[in-house]
């Protein structure tokens, strides 16, 4: 069971992710995003130089361009996280979209993990993850590179 | 705050503190904290040793976690900024 935390009208979770340099992220629930996305900065300190970054990734992982509903374009990769725990909960895969251009920390559970889940809504406003449909959820996804690859990179691309 | 001392934005906790992962992220919304790496049984808490008290001081904070404490069983955590996590972007 995931417990999500109601904050101000919108929902998070906690995301462990141990083959990042940064383990803990903070996850909102974001049915409006299609993917589940963290920006580098949310998983790392160090100042990356992102070109290079993106060149060692370009041809290894899917990409999509994302657009912010300001009309920001953003390009994301896909990675595949393992032994991830979310709220608890221990996914062996967990896939998401590494945001290169976006200067802050960002972490959104989109619509392809949210709408694999059964939900029930608490009186003090939270809720809970009650049940995920694993299977169609690892059906869905495409070429990646694994979190471990992308912690190297991250070391390798540091400005 | 008891138990805490600030140094040049810097907050120290003088034992690392338990606390709900959370609710310290939407308390510290866009400054950085220093955790230990290996954390209690509960999966929803964290035990944090110091902390940015305003977003200047984060680069400070990845200093002083690299070296005061080492990378070996400390993490740094960035928490989301007050304008990514009300933002309906």
């Amino acid at each position: 069971m995931i417990e999500a935390h109601h904050e101000n009208g919108a929902y998070f979770v906690m995301l462990r992710t141990p083959n990042a340099e940064n383990p803990i992220v903070t996850m909102k629930f974001d049915s409006g995003a299609i993917n589940t996305v963290i920006s580098v900065e949310a998983l790392t300190a160090k100042t990356i130089d992102k070109d290079q970054l993106v060149g060692n990734i370009k041809g290894k992982a899917a990409r999509k361009m994302f657009r912010s509903a300001s009309g920001n374009k953003m390009e994301g990769y896909l990675v595949c996280a393992t032994d991830v725990v979310l709220s608890g909960k221990v996914f062996d895969e967990f896939y998401y979209y590494l945001l290169v251009d976006v200067d802050d920390s960002v972490g959104l559970l989109g619509d392809d993990f949210i709408s694999k889940c059964e939900f029930s809504h608490k009186i003090d406003g939270n809720i809970e993850i009650t049940a995920f449909d694993d299977v169609h959820y690892k059906g869905t996804v495409g070429n990646c590179i694994s979190e471990s690859t992308l912690d190297q990179l991250l070391g390798l691309c540091e400005a | 705050m008891t138990g805490t001392k600030e140094e040049n934005g810097i907050v120290y906790f003088d034992e690392p503190r338990t606390v709900h992962f959370l609710k310290f992220a939407f308390e510290h919304m866009g400054c950085d904290s220093i955790a230990l790496r290996d954390s209690v049984d509960d999966p929803t808490k964290i035990k944090i040793v110091a902390y940015a008290a305003n977003k200047s001081a984060n680069p400070l904070l990845q200093l002083v976690l690299k070296t005061k404490y080492g990378l070996e069983n400390y993490v740094t955590m960035r928490h989301m900024s007050e304008m990514e996590a009300y933002s309906i972007d």
